[in-house]
């Protein structure tokens, strides 16, 4: 259901973020738990991709953990989000110019993009920008702007005429909610006025929605749904079968189902 | 019966906040799925048990520190501790701040979100503009622009145009070393050349330095002692220091010494 890092997992990455390596016995002693228990986290961290294992202990994987450390978020649909993160990776060539907006789908993408050489990625969201900026072949630039609450993505004027500096090969951007009827919205105005001028400086632009994002709700329009060239999504949109179809009828549209 | 199904709904959300580190009435009443007016309810009353605790606004924790791990520092010395407070207590409600970077600016970021109101903070810094994630009592812009990765604050021509728009009250920064020749020392070019454009705005500098970051000479990019009006310490400065500080009309603060017993 719900899966991101504990607190207990998040507190172990920030131990050895300054260690760098720690034995199990060290970090059980520190986090006052037993061994087994131990283990177990680091069991799922290393699943996760930002531990190494060695003998005797674990080794911090950087970037990958500060992903986790940087920015201590709540994932709903986590599971989901990661997939469609993964899929949308895909699209990202070396050398790309890459936009971004902000929110926790998008940032899934990010852990999947350390592979590449170079990138230049340019978003409203400054923890992701921090994030990204820790690999040092790859430049973030994060609009400036008025922080908001609960948000980490940054809103203004300011912001926006960093977007229409750039043309963007490929611009990812996360919704609060999309319907073919209403098209693609998000929850704050300024947040909207920022998608509009990434879309219109974007080659490609690619939207990424969790299947519980398929919803009518209010909100401020970003573009119409027919704007989208790539849509990726969960299974769980099978079980609207009406909406599935309608979408699939729209030829320009890329849907991936992940 | 209906107490004990209660009860365990409410230890359920406890385990929770446990495992994450924080979560609002709006995520618990989605994973448990019960209404809002519940979930604040069962909220409440784990503070009013004293296991849970209220970060700000809509937000619980059972992390009684959480307040403190906004900004991933563990331990706070003493005397930063002092500098940041004696820094606090210059900035007044509803004036324009621009804060640097750094730890203790960092730090200082963390007093003003919890006691004061209604201000508007300008800052280059990630991890600032971090701090002030979870709050909606005062106005924080973050400069926008190419994120210097060792520092984590942006840089570049955007942010200096968008600064421009700001008129600020107070400018605090930090040093990391000085030279009694040409001024403080700072580590990197951008943070100098928002300082030097803030200037033209506002002569209200301070600094906020430990003693041993004031009595360390290095090199780094100079920003002239003239802009600077007061420095904010800790009691183990050097006399002699303060002395040059006040030839150039440069205020020193720090605590009083404490009267021996």
């Amino acid at each position: 259901m719900y899966k991101g890092i504990s607190l207990r997992q998040r507190r172990i990455l920030d131990i050895l973020k300054n260690k760098t390596y720690s034995s199990v016995k060290e970090l059980s002693d520190e986090l006052y738990v037993s061994q087994p228990t131990m283990r177990r986290d680091l069991g799922y961290l290393s699943t996760i991709g930002v531990i190494d294992r060695v003998h005797g202990g674990v080794r911090i994987k950087m970037p990958e953990a500060s992903f986790f450390i940087d920015t201590n978020r709540y994932y709903s649909h986590w599971e989901e989000k990661a997939r469609i993160g993964k899929e949308a990776a895909k699209l990202v060539k070396d050398n790309d110019v890459i936009a971004i907006n902000s929110g926790t789908t998008v940032m899934a993408l990010i852990n999947n993009l350390w592979e590449l050489d170079r990138l230049t990625v340019v978003t409203q969201d400054y923890e992701l920008a921090g994030v990204i900026s820790q690999k040092k072949e790859f430049t973030a630039i994060v609009s400036g702007g008025k922080i908001q609450k609960g948000i980490t993505g940054v809103a203004g004027k300011d912001g926006i005429n960093i977007f229409e500096s750039f043309l963007f090969d490929i611009c990812f951007l996360g919704v609060s909610s999309l319907s073919l009827e209403d098209g693609l919205m998000m929850s704050k105005f300024s947040h909207a006025e920022n998608a509009r001028v990434i879309i219109s400086r974007s080659r490609k632009v690619v939207i990424l929605a969790d299947s519980s994002k398929f919803q009518r709700r209010s909100g401020t329009v970003a573009a119409p749904f027919e704007r989208a060239d790539v849509l990726i999504t969960d299974a769980g949109i099978r079980k609207k079968p009406d909406l599935l179809k309608s979408i699939e009828q729209i030829r320009t549209i890329d849907m991936r189902i992940v | 019966m209906a107490s004990t199904k209660v009860s365990k709904r409410r230890l359920n959300i406890l385990t929770f906040l446990n495992e994450y580190l924080e979560a609002s009435i709006e995520q618990i009443s989605d994973v448990f799925n019960i209404s809002q007016i519940t979930a604040r309810r069962d909220l409440d009353q784990l503070c009013d048990e004293g296991l849970a605790w209220k970060v700000n606004r809509g937000l619980y924790t059972t992390d009684k520190f959480h307040g403190q791990s906004y900004a991933p520092y563990i331990t706070v010395e003493e005397n930063e501790r002092e500098i940041v407070s004696l820094a606090l207590n210059a900035i007044k409600n509803r004036s324009i701040i621009y804060l640097s970077k750094g730890r203790l600016i960092s730090l200082l970021s963390i007093e003003v979100i919890k006691n004061r109101n209604d201000l508007t903070v300008i800052t280059p810094s990630i991890t600032v503009a971090s701090n002030f994630r979870n709050q909606d009592h005062h106005d924080v812009y973050l400069l926008g622009g190419a994120i210097d990765p060792i520092n984590q604050i942006v840089t570049g021509n955007f942010a200096e145009k968008m600064l421009e728009d700001f008129v600020i009250d107070y400018v605090f920064f930090e040093c990391k070393a000085l030279d009694w020749e040409n001024g403080f020392l700072l580590d990197n070019t951008a943070e100098v050349s928002f300082l030097d454009i803030a200037y033209e705005r506002c002569q209200n500098f301070s600094l906020l330095a430990t003693s041993t970051t004031l009595a360390t000479e290095g090199s780094g990019v100079v920003l002239s002692f003239k802009k600077v009006s007061k420095i904010f310490t800790d009691l183990l400065i050097d006399p002699k220091t303060k002395e040059k500080f006040a030839a150039m009309s440069i205020e020193t603060i720090h605590s009083l010494e404490m009267d021996p017993v």
